[in-house]
């Protein structure tokens, strides 16, 4: 469904992506995941055709998304930055929606309207930030798009109206299966739903892999100093504290499956996937504690 | 999921529906400023007095110029309005593409030019009965036949159709380099002051001759949309790579 290859998108002087690679396959969930900054959204905005690629190439259907009326006319992009006339009442822009995309369920509109206390007679100008990234979704779920990219559709939703959009998503997936990207600060939250994570980081796709291989590829092991050190110089470390003379905890990052068994005297933590994210795309060892001990010494 | 195919005409058509359906302050400015303008058409342009005996008789000439000049500015506006990006960014939250926007925004703006020239022409039809409101007196009106009224409203909509061309050009330019537009006004002044120091007419002249001056309304038309396709088609080759969103 999309493929990139070594994709270089520049801003004047900024380079948002560069020697970016990634295939998305068709009818999957994949969670576009990366720090602020990282180039999600120029990702995502590159995919549905709002930008033009500086370098490389980017197939979307096997077209240039930039410009292309099939790609347009199967995408639906939605984010806290979509322009909808103001003019228009809820209802009515929902029937605009459904004037362009030939898949729209209306029925499934109104329910999810009536559901999260939506008056079509409302205009979007007069709703909170939550209840519009909340009519966001509601668009984005009856759309049934052949493409969905979500960009950070949660922003400004509760913690309850997050669980129900993540709840309808995975609902309305199964129910209609399609390519979804979704990108959200909350991997913890969406964690389950992803069965791809592309995580983005230093404008580069760094790791294309399934949400257990992620798990996987980080590794926190707790015990003495030795037996630690022993296991960390077999990997590649990310963190390394030492909680108490004598004792450290180690984060590492593994190329292949530790075998568990084979080192009794450590104890193996299992980190969450966000966990594992955090760890993989700091940018320096020690985190923020290690500027504040650096700013003490001074 | 299979994909969806859609031709570059549905896409138009369903864009254009949605411009007609989003765009009432459009209609709305219209109204209103045409209401004003007739009130001020409603003040004489010109006014005279004669006696003859014990006979007194003082006229008032009205025109609809201002009406006119009203409809422009209502254009002017409105290009603006649509050539600007956020209004643009509207059509990218559904189905578009550069080249169906454009196309639904020169076929609305064709559109919105002949309701602005229809209800401008008619509009001006009713400064006769504003006068009956409020003045005693005997009303002459310049009667046209139906021929006239057409060539009225068709000319009224070729100089309403150069002001759209223009300031969709001049907003897209202004857009895509803001210097563009201030780098002409300053070569048209630099021109213009040249050709007063030696003694010529300014540029404006002869395209206002050009125009104001043409006697065939068919060869009037001719001129207007010519150079309106290519203020337009300028237009398109500005616009038609430029990025959406950022």
């Amino acid at each position: 469904m999309i493929e990139c290859k070594n994709v270089l998108k520049k801003y004047r002087r900024h380079t948002a992506l560069e020697d970016f690679h990634c295939s998305i396959q068709e009818n999957t969930i994949t969670g576009v995941i990366g720090r602020n900054g990282a180039g999600k959204s120029t990702f995502m905005k590159l995919v549905a055709g709002y930008l033009k690629k500086s370098q490389g190439e980017v197939v979307v259907m096997g077209e240039n998304p930039f410009t292309s009326l099939k790609v347009s006319a199967n995408t639906i992009m939605i984010d806290d930055n979509m322009s909808l006339p103001i003019s228009l009442t809820l209802g009515e822009l929902l029937q605009s929606f459904a004037l362009f995309y030939p898949n729209w369920n209306d029925s499934l509109a109104n329910e999810l309207m009536a559901y999260f206390k939506l008056s079509p007679k409302m205009y979007v100008q007069n709703l909170s930030k939550g209840m519009r990234s909340t009519f966001h979704a509601i668009i984005g779920f009856a759309a049934r798009c052949p493409l969905t990219i979500y960009d950070e559709p949660t922003t400004g939703m509760d913690s309850a109206v997050r669980k129900d959009f993540y709840r309808a998503l995975l609902k309305d997936y199964l129910a209609f299966p399609r390519t979804i990207l979704l990108s959200s600060h909350h991997l913890e939250e969406i964690e389950n739903l992803l069965e791809d994570v592309l995580i983005i980081h230093n404008q580069k796709a760094f790791m294309h892999l399934s949400i257990s291989e992620l798990k996987e590829s980080v590794v926190a092991v707790k015990g003495s100093k030795v037996e630690v050190d022993r296991f960390v110089s077999m990997h590649e470390k990310l963190d390394y504290n030492e909680t108490i003379p004598g004792t450290v905890m180690a984060v590492v990052k593994v190329s292949q499956y530790v075998h568990r068994e084979n080192f009794p005297q450590l104890t193996f933590i299992n980190l969450t996937a966000n966990e594992a994210f955090i760890y993989l795309t700091d940018s320096q060892e020690g985190g923020i504690d290690r500027v504040f001990e650096r700013n003490e010494l001074v | 999921m299979s994909l969806n195919e859609m031709s570059l005409f549905d896409v138009v058509k369903k864009q254009l529906r949605l411009k007609f359906l989003s765009h009432h302050s459009i209609w709305l400015s219209l109204v209103g400023i045409q209401l004003f303008g007739i009130l001020i058409s409603a003040v004489a342009t010109s006014s005279g007095s004669s006696s003859s005996g014990n006979i007194y008789t003082t006229s008032h000439v009205y025109s609809s110029t201002f009406l006119q000049i009203m409809t422009y500015i209502w254009i002017v506006g409105t290009s603006v309005y649509l050539a600007l990006e956020s209004s643009n960014r509207i059509d990218y939250t559904f189905v578009t593409t550069r080249l169906s926007q454009f196309i639904s925004n020169v076929i609305f703006l064709i559109f919105i030019a002949a309701i602005g020239a229809f209800t401008a022409y008619f509009a001006s039809s009713l400064i006769p009965l504003v006068q009956r409101l409020f003045v005693n007196g005997i009303i002459l009106n310049t009667s046209f036949t139906f021929v006239e009224h057409i060539m009225n409203i068709t000319g009224t909509f070729g100089y309403i159709l150069l002001f759209a061309s223009t300031t969709y050009l001049v907003v897209v330019l202004f857009q895509f380099n803001r210097f563009i537009p201030l780098g002409f006004l300053v070569l048209y002044s630099l021109a213009n002051v040249l050709l007063a120091k030696i003694g010529a007419d300014s540029l404006i002249i002869p395209l206002y001759n050009f125009y104001e001056g043409e006697s065939s309304l068919s060869l009037f038309l001719l001129k207007a949309f010519g150079l309106s396709t290519i203020l337009l088609a300028s237009a398109w080759f500005v616009n038609r790579s430029k990025e959406v969103r950022y």
